[in-house]
């Protein structure tokens, strides 16, 4: 791995800061999907995958910030019941939030790359 | 469903808590995402179509779970603290925890639960936690709930056992939780002490037990929890969804209890309005057991709810015994004492009603409750009836039997006939009749309260108890033994109508007594007379008509229904009789006549109704309205007061539905009657009542207004069922209280009364040379009873010095008066000690003809026959 190459890595790192997250709670927002579903869901988008190790504790962590919650338990008819996750009413203001300010920052990214003097 | 192997499991749990920490620092629940991952195991087995996950799948799985975690992850902004990590000490606290979740979550719950239940030391000292098996039902749940989550959140099992049990254990543990903050609560007050208890004497768990127990289930939840999620149980209730329902639940059960301790103040304050809320929220929803409970251990219930209800949290404040006692009666309508005493156990399981509890009023001026195993064992009535002298001198005899395992005071209230006086008391001491001496009222009384009460010899007292009722008292009846009394009254008989030559006797009657009389035990009755009699209509007596006339039979020895009475030709008009008696000054007798009424028969142009509104008046509604208020004439102004816990007024005739609940002060009735009938003409007042178990507060009043109004204000009373009437004792020194002389049909006697029929005794001194020619000479009771209608005189409330008067006369003439009273004593030393002295044999009463009233009687006939003769020629 060359410098630049170690250096993206990095600044990829920096920018999946909390990019996760709003990714989940969006998929959430539309509709209640278990826990395999969202794994599903995010390795269809490309460069979102996530390991089933690293998902669950996020998911944890989002549930005991009291942004999502488990809805119910879905049963499987081979394998254990499967937790059903939605968003609270508090996870979808803040999702609205940080859906405005990616918004804004795209704006502000559009501005950056074409400036002009006022 | 997958099942894993020991080995698995093991291995499972020991690489989650390899990352337990990394977790934590994440602000992940690790315990949350450990049951994830083993979810997700288990899916992976299904998928792989296993039925079992072993050690080496669960390696497989977890290097590739557990490769980058926490690696993608970004801390959160504030860390939560770290987890500890795992450690022999841990090990060690977590067993040493273990140990104590059982001795104090399992073990001394179930121990103090199993020692109330059998020893009652809380519900006897404090208040019951356990009032019906719906608590115990409750209370056992805490222990059993903590057992079963100690088991169910062991590590040690397999998934398949817990699998099933961890939702019913979830549920368990909030209801756990539930019961017992509620009952940490109520120790709450306790709670500072047994901690102190704890530290200085090492004792002092027992009250601690709820609060440990709550504790227990709250580091329970944490277990359940932690196994919950290393299982695939759906997750229970949140903990508060079971727990607030169960401590409300509680604490409305509760509530009919709490509010007695609340209350109690209340319904004794001297704020009338106070009073009737109370009472009225009492008899709404107070528990009734324990206002009976408190009547003998006023304080139980002492709680911290109780104390929070009462907005007060003023330790040292308590109930007494009194105030218990009213309350109850107040609320219910029932003397506590009308009531069978509650179970209350002591430590060694000791009833302390039966043995333990000393009797309150020993030596007081109440019978209050029966005593257990103190019975009447006989009951004879002795007497002769003199209708040439319109008297009768009766004697009862009765014979206390005590069963008890301690010396006990029989105590009787018992209703004379119209106007007698008891004029002779003997106690038989060593088979030895021994008489009375008679004395001051408070004289006596102290007396008897040094000699039976300090001494516990063998006294008995005699006073009066409100007028036409006295009350008797024996001390001691001994362990296993037998105390037996007499007492003599002089009657004067009852002209119901002066139209008709018939005169009427009504037998003496226990209505209210602190032993028990046999089913099978009767007063036996054997009066003979110089008139053949009659007996009422209710009256089981037999009538023989031969000469001496006698009158046998059995009346019932309880105080239950009315007395029984008799009918007897009296002589019309009758002719003035002259009585003589050695302890009259010389040169002087008793001349008594019967004096008609001074108008003719008629219904007073207003009256006033006093109706007590208690619950014992309601078996007497159809009777009162049909019998008496219909039977009122139209144009009569009537006033009704009834009295509720506050008077109700209506002008008018009593409405047909009246409301009976409680038992209500008359006091305030009565005061309020008292002023309307003064202002309104001195009208009559007839006051309906049942048994007036307590004083009344709020008399003074109705004091006031009879001292002024100068002997205007008259009660004509009439009590329905038997019973103590305390306002009536509280009233005797005014003598404006009157007992209806009715005899057996209440109602047609109580109309009569009010259209004055009746014809009255009137008895006074002349010189014996001033007696008229045609005078019969009579018997020594006329004496008495004038001797008594002089002290009454005598003693009068306006008048200052004739108290003393009252006192020698009553002494004189061996009667007992409201100013007077009969003691009998052991010894001539305990008689001199109290400045009394016994009676002359030679001079108290007797069923056969006294050799004085014999030699009378002679004369009479003699001076009777030499007239007719005359007359004749």
């Amino acid at each position: 791995m060359n410098g630049n190459t170690s250096y993206i890595a990095q600044w990829m790192t920096q920018i999946r800061r909390g990019w996760l997250e709003t990714c989940i709670l969006n998929l959430l927002a539309g509709e209640d999907i278990h826990g395999y579903g969202l794994l599903l869901r995010l390795r269809h988008i490309p460069g979102l995958g996530i390991s089933e190790g690293s998902l669950y504790p996020l998911l944890s962590r989002l549930r005991l910030q009291g942004l999502i919650v488990v809805r119910r338990l879905e049963e499987s008819p081979d394998g254990p019941p499967r937790k059903v996750y939605g968003l609270t009413p508090r996870g979808r203001q803040v999702l609205a939030l940080m859906n405005r300010h990616f918004d804004v920052m795209t704006r502000q990214h559009q501005l950056a790359q074409n400036w002009s003097a006022p | 469903m997958i099942s894993w192997t020991p080995q698995a499991l093991s291995l499972f749990e020991r690489r989650c808590e390899e990352r337990r920490n990394a977790l934590w620092a994440l602000g992940a629940d690790p315990d949350e995402v450990f049951a994830d991952w083993k979810a997700l195991i288990d899916t992976h087995a299904a998928d792989a179509r296993a039925s079992t996950v072993s050690a080496d799948r669960v390696q497989t799985e977890l290097e590739i779970l557990l490769v980058d975690t926490p690696s993608a992850l970004d801390p959160p902004a504030t860390l939560p603290p770290a987890a500890p990590s795992t450690s022999a000490f841990r090990i060690w606290f977590g067993r040493s925890t273990t140990v104590m979740l059982w001795l104090l979550g399992v073990i001394l719950p179930l121990g103090v639960i199993l020692f109330e239940g059998l020893a009652g030391l809380c519900a006897e000292i404090l208040f019951d936690p356990m009032p019906t098996w719906w608590h115990v039902l409750l209370i056992t749940l805490v222990p059993i709930a903590n057992a079963a989550a100690l088991l169910t959140g062991s590590r040690a099992q397999t998934v398949d056992t817990a699998h099933p049990r961890l939702r019913w254990t979830g549920m368990a543990n909030g209801l756990a939780i539930g019961i017992s903050a509620f009952y940490a609560l109520q120790f709450a007050l306790v709670t500072p002490f047994a901690v102190l208890a704890i530290i200085y004497f090492g004792i002092g768990l027992i009250p601690l037990a709820p609060l440990f127990a709550f504790l227990c289930a709250v580091a329970l939840r944490t277990r359940l929890r932690r196994a919950r999620f290393l299982t695939d149980v759906p997750p229970p209730a949140a903990w508060w969804k079971t727990a607030l329902p169960v401590f409300l639940l509680l604490l409305l059960l509760a509530l009919p209890r709490l509010m007695v301790p609340v209350y109690t103040p209340q319904v004794n304050d001297t704020d009338p309005a106070v009073r009737a809320r109370a009472t009225t929220l009492l008899r709404t929803f107070g528990s009734r057991d324990l206002m009976l409970r408190r009547c003998y251990r006023p304080n139980v219930n002492m709680d911290f709810f109780s104390l929070l209800l009462s907005g007060s949290f003023r330790l040292g404040q308590t109930t007494s015994r009194t105030e218990a006692q009213t309350t109850y009666y107040r609320v219910t309508g029932t003397p506590y004492d009308a009531v069978p005493p509650p179970r209350l156990k002591g430590l060694r399981g000791q009833d302390l009603i039966d043995s333990d509890w000393l009797d309150p009023a020993l030596g007081g001026e109440r019978v209050s409750a029966r005593i257990r195993n103190l019975t009447l064992a006989q009951s004879r009535l002795d007497g002769r009836v003199d209708t040439a002298s319109g008297i009768a001198y009766l004697e009862w005899t009765l014979e206390f039997r005590n069963a008890s395992k301690t010396q006990r005071e029989a105590r009787a209230l018992i209703e004379l006939p119209p106007g007698a006086v008891v004029s002779r008391v003997t106690l038989w001491i060593n088979g030895e009749p021994c008489e009375a001496a008679f004395g001051g009222r408070s004289q006596t009384r102290r007396a008897y309260q040094q000699i039976a009460v300090r001494q516990r010899r063998d006294p008995v007292l005699v006073t009066t108890a409100g007028p036409d009722r006295v009350l008797l008292q024996c001390f001691p009846v001994p362990v296993d033994g037998a105390m037996k009394t007499r007492i003599g009254i002089s009657v004067p008989l009852v002209v119901p109508d002066a139209t008709q030559a018939e005169a009427a006797l009504r037998l003496p009657i226990f209505v209210e007594q602190n032993f028990t009389a046999p089913a099978d035990l009767h007063t036996t009755v054997w009066l003979e007379s110089d008139q053949p009699a009659v007996g009422g209509a209710a009256t089981p007596l037999q009538v023989s008509n031969s000469d001496p006339f006698s009158i046998r039979g059995k009346i019932p020895a309880n105080a239950a229904g009315p007395a029984a009475f008799l009918r007897l030709p009296l002589a019309h008009p009758y002719p003035p009789i002259a009585a003589r008696d050695s302890r009259l000054p010389d040169g002087l007798a008793i001349l008594q006549t019967l004096d008609p009424p001074t108008a003719p028969p008629a219904f007073p142009e207003t009256l006033a109704i006093v109706i007590d509104g208690s619950a014992r008046m309601r078996d007497y509604r159809t009777h009162m309205t049909e019998h008496i208020f219909d039977l009122l004439p139209d144009d009569m102004r009537v006033c009704t007061f009834i009295a509720r816990d506050e008077t109700e007024v209506i002008e008018g005739k009593p409405p047909e539905r009246l409301r009976f609940v409680g038992g209500c002060d008359n006091g305030p009735a009565l005061a309020r009657a008292a002023e309307w009938a003064v202002e309104n003409g001195q009208a009559p007042i007839l006051w309906l009542h049942a048994a007036q178990p307590l004083a009344s507060l709020e008399l003074e009043a109705l004091r006031q207004l009879a001292d002024f109004s100068r002997g205007t204000v008259v009660i004509h009373s009439h009590q329905y069922g038997p019973g103590a009437n305390r306002i009536a004792e509280q009233l005797a020194d005014l003598d404006i209280i009157r007992p209806l002389p009715v005899m057996g049909n209440d109602a047609a006697d109580i109309i009569d009364h009010l259209q004055h029929k009746a014809a009255h005794w009137s008895r006074r001194q002349i010189a014996s040379d001033e007696r008229p020619a045609a005078t019969a000479p009579g018997s020594t009771h006329i004496v008495r009873l004038w001797a008594a209608d002089e002290i009454k005189r005598l003693s009068a409330p306006l008048r200052k010095t004739g108290h003393d008067d009252a006192v020698e006369l009553a002494r004189t003439f061996q009667l007992v008066t409201p100013v007077s009273g009969a003691v009998v004593l052991e010894t001539a030393a305990q008689y001199q000690a109290h400045d009394l002295k016994p009676a002359d044999p030679a001079s108290t009463p007797g069923i056969v003809p006294e050799p004085a009233t014999g030699l009378l009687l002679l004369l009479g006939t003699s001076l009777l026959l030499a007239w007719r003769r005359r007359t004749r020629t």
